[in-house]
């Protein structure tokens, strides 16, 4: 009873992040103007039939920019976590597995990079690269990556003892197979799980950045740059403001809690392991 | 206890070393010459002669090895260079702006824990009610809504619509409500969710059990003996959650204009003053590694079921 009620509301958050990368997506086609167009004439208007969700402080639509912005925003959340998981999971793993000097060095780097605090040492290296997307990425990638490799080695070390990891080297299996078919099998649920929890704190990592203005370029639209470029008209303008942040805390907030449902559903803990 | 602080005293030198290393390194991702930008920053035309004698002052002709070991040696003495913008020295500009902004943290932190352990405790005791699921919504709210965020939304409540705070903070404590405010709520989130976790399974615990069972007051257990467990777990959450009390001063301070160090680095990216980037980066390392080493030796004084692992 207990499980399939924890199952229906994994189902649910999945169908909802599944609809917004959907919206983000067709985002283009569903806009009712062109993020980008700006009227001099139209600034800070309220919501209307042309602009649903009123104009910014250059006189764009709020609505079509929200909604580019939601493609910014979740893409570049999630192609990030993919990256820094699969990355750190694979130096996690080969560490875990062949031990040693190397593993010793790569760890205390490790133990280096997460003595920072994350986003504080994203924002020095956002600063001193000079801001922009990709400078964004690499930024938050390179503050990200460790706690998955920290996960993977402890998994792969409580793993590699197990009597069918043994029992697959003396069948004639190479370690290569044996750490792409076995031990991936065996560890990925968790590492799946940790990543889906951190897709929501990449995306408020990148809108932290961009709101500081070392983020996405501008004119892009992406949800923290609105709210800083909206801010200036905050008593005439609120939506420009409230719009955007809506998007923004709704989309944490299902990320969020599809990370959460995923981890009640397969049952992992691995807050301590990936922190330590 | 001696030899397990001896032992986590050796781990940090490679640990320093590295955050040494990575803020050293800092200058020279940057795209183009570092004393090209050096140049720049202070207003010079960099013209080939000037741009030679800074090359050797800075000592870029010197390997990059010998050049951290300088770095680094003086950094052992405190010394972290001079300000391109002002020439004074990085480590007194954030020793100052640290004073401003550790009032700020300070208080936020205080803050957060006058909020979140009642509440955590009381999300716990009166699980799956109405309370717990609001207290829990909350919890998963602020986990989503950003400390830049909710600063607009202060802002827009209490100076624009209410004109009661003022938005620069222009250093009174009248201007330190709001960024404190925007500072905690965002960290209240993860504080309630821990403190209602731990108080759960301290309260699914046998000695809980026994304690009922032998009728002392259930206000009683809580106080004297729930809570008492759960520090430790609370301890351990505040550690962690020094790091985003300072990447939430940066962007608090740049839109209250509060002097401390969040601000003091944001215009030094503005202006491209590499060595107080580089200083900040390392002061809010070092603070943090010995806080959570703090944290962790807290853990073995209070709780001596903790051992080598």
């Amino acid at each position: 009873m207990k499980k399939t009620k924890k199952s229906v509301w994994l189902y649910i958050f999945l169908a909802l992040a599944l609809a917004l990368i959907l919206i983000s997506l067709i985002a283009k086609e569903i806009a009712p103007n062109d993020p980008n167009a700006t009227n001099v004439l139209r600034v800070g208007e309220a919501p209307s039939a042309k602009f649903p969700l009123g104009t910014d402080s250059l006189g764009r639509c709020v609505l079509s920019r929200v909604l580019a912005g939601a493609k910014t925003s979740i893409f570049s959340a999630l192609v990030l976590v993919l990256i820094t998981a699969v990355f750190g999971s694979v130096v996690g793993m080969l560490c875990g597995y062949y031990s040693g000097i190397a593993d010793g060095i790569v760890m205390r780097i490790i133990d280096g990079i997460m003595a920072f605090p994350q986003m504080i040492l994203a924002i020095a290296v956002a600063g001193v690269l000079g801001g922009g997307m990709l400078n964004a990425m690499i930024a938050l990638g390179f503050a990200s990556w460790t706690p998955y490799a920290r996960l993977a080695r402890s998994r792969v070390i409580s793993i590699k003892r197990e009597e069918f990891i043994s029992a697959a080297g003396l069948s004639g299996c190479s370690d290569f197979e044996i750490l792409t078919k076995y031990i991936t099998h065996n560890i990925f649920s968790s590492l799946l799980t940790f990543a889906t929890t951190q897709v929501g704190t990449v995306m408020l990592g990148f809108a932290g950045l961009s709101f500081l203005g070392l983020g996405v370029k501008l004119p892009q639209a992406e949800w923290g740059s609105m709210i800083s470029e909206a801010r200036g008209m905050l008593a005439t303008a609120p939506w420009a403001v409230l719009y955007p942040a809506l998007a923004l805390v709704f989309t944490v907030m299902i990320f969020n809690y599809l990370g959460d449902a995923l981890r009640d559903r397969l049952d992992v803990r691995l807050e301590s392991e990936a922190k330590r | 206890m001696l030899k397990y602080i001896g032992k986590r005293l050796l781990r940090l030198i490679p640990i320093l070393l590295i955050i040494t290393f990575v803020a050293f390194s800092l200058m020279y991702i940057a795209p183009g010459d570092p004393a090209q930008k050096k140049l720049i920053s202070k207003g010079i035309v960099p013209t080939e002669e000037v741009l030679k004698a800074t090359r050797e002052e800075m000592g870029l002709d010197k390997p990059f090895v010998v050049r951290y070991a300088g770095w680094f040696l003086g950094f052992l003495q405190g010394d972290l260079g001079k300000s391109y913008a002002n020439d004074r020295p990085v480590s007194k500009l954030l020793w100052e702006a640290m004073g401003k902004t550790s009032m700020v943290a300070a208080s936020a932190l205080i803050l957060s824990l006058i909020i979140s352990i009642p509440l955590g405790i009381w999300s716990a005791v009166r699980q799956n009610s109405v309370a717990d699921y609001v207290l829990r919504f909350f919890t998963f709210l602020a986990n989503a809504v950003p400390s830049f965020l909710l600063a607009l939304l202060l802002i827009y409540f209490f100076c624009i619509h209410l004109k009661v705070l003022p938005v620069l903070a222009k250093n009174s404590v009248e201007g330190l409500i709001l960024p404190t405010i925007a500072l905690a709520l965002p960290i209240c989130g993860k504080f309630i969710k821990q403190v209602r976790a731990e108080v759960l399974e301290q309260l699914g615990s046998d000695y809980v059990v026994g304690a009922q069972a032998r009728g002392v007051h259930s206000k009683i257990i809580l106080i004297r003996d729930v809570l008492h467990n759960s520090m430790l777990s609370i301890i351990t959450v505040v550690g962690f959650s020094v790091g985003a009390l300072f990447a939430g001063s940066v962007v608090i301070e740049s839109i209250f204009q509060w002097p401390g160090v969040g601000k003091l680095v944001m215009d030094a990216i503005t202006s491209r003053d590499y060595p107080v980037i580089q200083g900040f980066v390392i002061y809010i390392a070092v603070i943090y590694v010995v806080i959570n080493l703090a944290t962790d030796l807290a853990y073995r004084v209070f709780d001596p079921r903790v051992t080598d692992s």
